[in-house]
């Protein structure tokens, strides 16, 4: 409904500029060639101001990102959607070239749930298996859900985000290096 | 060092691989003044038909190298060399030198593009200052379109783990393969995969864009049309807000945009005056719209629909459309082989559109994503405008006869783009308020740069029949824009 009534607004804006034509004795083709005279000058009308407020909204954008470095511009993403980026990247310090990792991620308490998912575990499943880029994940359910007991042995890390690793089957783990409470990693039993 | 120069080396090679297919196809004259003016173009032409050429490549196991991405770029420089030294192209008739008499006497329209140059340029160098800055937030830049990227940066080939493996199917392993190639050469310049560069080098899409559709329309629509409009569509905050948070949406719909402006410019073209160069650049444009994102294959090919429907009704010559369609296609085929070779399938069920049971079901869906495409190409603080200012225009054309093919094309292109994403979503398997609530404002995008293709062209066909004295109808429809600085050939107005 909105956008028809902007619709007829600028068809009016036309129509005036066309009757105003004809009656200054323009031929009905120029008086409709005058309709373009809308849209160009409603361009520039809109544009100056525009200019203004569009460099200002990317001074204050450029300002508001000046303080990051590099590196943390990197894993901004994952820290806006409070994704422990400091663990993941204690994680890809430990990963060999080539090695591959299962995720094992904690369920937050009523986390929001789409399409059978928590969205918070989904995200971090997403941004964390973009972080430990080129290390490829190994997830034999194929979907974002833990579904099986012991999955991932058959990777060469089991990482643990926000799990505990003793609620992991001990028997497919060999070393445990713990980062923090929760937050750790282990070798597989496979990959020796 | 490397990492911050090499990247823009880069474009420039991206530049000059587009400048030598633009000279193969003719679509840019062999002088060095014209071909200034039309790097924008060429650009464009370069980021379209490269990281194509790479991607078909990829599908048939060449891997993915600097040294390969340098062998097509030389190969689309060295093709326009060979083709205008063996057509013997020589350059056209020196422009008018207006910057020889004194400045009283440059034409007003030389006033107008140094204005536009000024509010354009402050513009493009803010922009691209912010760009240096800004990381890659959102879900899809980093979840599908940079992780494929670095995974592609990291590894030459498509890597059956990744990119066919069942631990990596929530990457939409379906998604084309454009913006990824892009990026990933990209990275490969700069020696490491840098996330925060990728806004930089899509903001010189945007630059591109902008000089591109100037470069196209120059001969229709005279600089106090082009200028404004132009620089209004750059301004729109949906336009650049969206273009640095990586998605794909608007290098798709810059794609799709000078696209439909080629496709204009052909419709524009008499029987006997060819055209096939606005062909030949419609199909590249279309073809890596197509590549970018599944969504540009649906609008690839109702552009051409369209375009074919009212190129027959006006007799023109259907030869070198359907190879601009067979272009098309050759380029949209391999990957999507290469998907069915590997079962790869799109989460989109196509199949089952054409369903009647299946759609019968879901019509609970319709409304819903009319209503929500309805209100965000309502949402004028995002696109200031554009889509009314292109209705009155297109409106005034269709009665007016000036420009009526033209317009008939810009305003069919619309409906059926936008009929083809109501039954997409109609189609589609997500919860459809999550499906529009995270999609539809990205989706208009391309709606929105045929929009903004068809209040540039038109307003410029319908100023020309304002500001031409009257000779009689046959006399108007024929007669140039006029001229202010160096112009290629002029065709007329329709």
């Amino acid at each position: 409904m909105q956008l028809l009534t902007e619709i007829l607004g600028a068809l009016a804006a036309g129509a005036l500029v066309f009757v105003v034509a004809r009656q200054c004795g323009a031929e009905p083709r120029r008086a409709f060639g005058a309709v373009a005279l809308v849209a160009v000058s409603v361009a520039a009308l809109l544009a100056v101001p525009t200019l203004r407020d569009d460099v200002s909204e990317l001074l204050d954008q450029r300002s508001e990102y000046a303080g990051l470095s590099s590196a943390e511009a990197q894993v901004k993403g994952g820290a806006d959607a409070g994704i422990d980026v400091a663990f993941l990247q204690w994680v890809s310090e430990h990963l060999g070239e080539g090695e591959t990792f299962h995720l094992e991620i904690g369920k937050v308490a009523g986390e929001e749930e789409f399409v059978g998912t928590g969205v918070t575990q989904a995200t971090t499943f997403a941004w964390a298996t973009f972080q430990l880029g080129p290390n490829l994940v190994v997830e034999q359910s194929g979907s974002l859900n833990d579904v099986t007991p012991g999955e991932g042995r058959e990777a060469d890390w089991i990482v643990f985000y926000g799990m505990s690793p003793k609620e992991y089957p001990s028997e497919h783990l060999s070393k445990v290096i713990t980062y923090a409470p929760n937050f750790a990693i282990a070798r597989t039993k496979d990959a020796g | 060092m490397r990492a911050e120069l090499a990247p823009f080396g880069l474009d420039l090679v991206l530049g000059l691989a587009g400048l030598g297919i633009l000279v193969a196809i003719r679509a840019v004259p062999l002088r060095a003044s014209s071909m200034v003016a039309a790097f924008g173009l060429a650009y464009l032409t370069g980021a379209a038909a490269v990281p194509l050429v790479l991607t078909i490549l990829l599908t048939i196991g060449v891997p993915f190298t600097l040294e390969m991405f340098a062998a097509v770029a030389v190969i689309c420089i060295g093709l326009g060399v060979a083709l205008a030294w063996a057509r013997g192209d020589r350059p056209p008739p020196a422009p008018d030198a207006w910057w020889r008499r004194p400045w009283r006497s440059w034409p007003a329209d030389v006033w107008i593009v140094a204005l536009f140059l000024v509010a354009f340029g402050i513009f493009a160098v803010v922009g691209m200052l912010d760009a240096f800055r800004v990381p890659l937030l959102g879900w899809d830049a980093w979840g599908f379109w940079a992780r494929k990227a670095q995974m592609l940066t990291w590894h030459d080939s498509l890597f059956a783990e990744f990119f066919t493996g069942l631990n990596y199917r929530f990457v939409h392993q379906d998604y084309p393969l454009q913006l990824p190639v892009f990026e990933a050469l990209h990275f490969r310049a700069a020696g490491n995969v840098d996330t925060q560069a990728v806004g930089r080098h899509l903001w010189l899409l945007l630059v591109a864009f902008v000089w591109a559709a100037a470069y196209l329309l120059r001969d229709r629509v005279r600089p106090a049309a082009w200028a404004p409009l132009l620089l209004l569509a750059a301004l729109a905050p949906g336009v650049w807000q969206q273009l640095l948070t990586g998605f794909a949406d608007l290098p798709m719909a810059i794609f799709i945009g000078i696209g439909a402006i080629a496709l204009g410019l052909w419709l524009s073209q008499d029987r006997d005056q060819g055209g096939g160069r606005f062909l030949a650049l419609a199909a590249i444009m279309l073809g890596a719209a197509a590549n970018t994102k599944n969504e540009g294959l649906m609008v690839a090919v109702a552009l051409l629909v369209v375009a074919g429907i009212v190129g027959l009704a006006r007799g023109l010559r259907f030869r070198p459309f359907l190879i601009a369609c067979a272009g098309v296609a050759v380029a949209v085929l391999p990957w999507r082989i290469w998907m069915s070779a590997n079962g790869i399938k799109s989460d989109l069920p196509v199949s089952k559109g054409l369903d009647p049971g299946y759609m019968l079901d879901r019509t609970s869906r319709i409304w819903p994503s009319i209503e929500t495409l309805g209100h965000e190409l309502a949402d004028q603080s995002r696109w200031l405008y554009l889509l009314p200012l292109a209705a009155v225009v297109v409106l005034a054309a269709l009665i007016s006869g000036t420009g009526r093919r033209v317009a008939a094309f810009y305003l069919a292109a619309f409906a059926v783009v936008w009929a083809g994403f109501i039954w997409s979503y109609w189609l589609s398997q997500y919860p459809i308020e999550w499906h529009l609530e995270t999609s539809a404002n990205r989706v208009v995008s391309a709606l929105m740069f045929i929009c903004i293709a068809a209040v540039v062209h038109v307003s410029g066909l319908l100023l020309n029949a304002l500001v031409q004295r009257p000779r009689g109808r046959e006399a108007e429809a024929a007669a140039p824009a006029a001229p202010a600085v160096a112009r290629e050939p002029v065709v007329s107005n329709d």
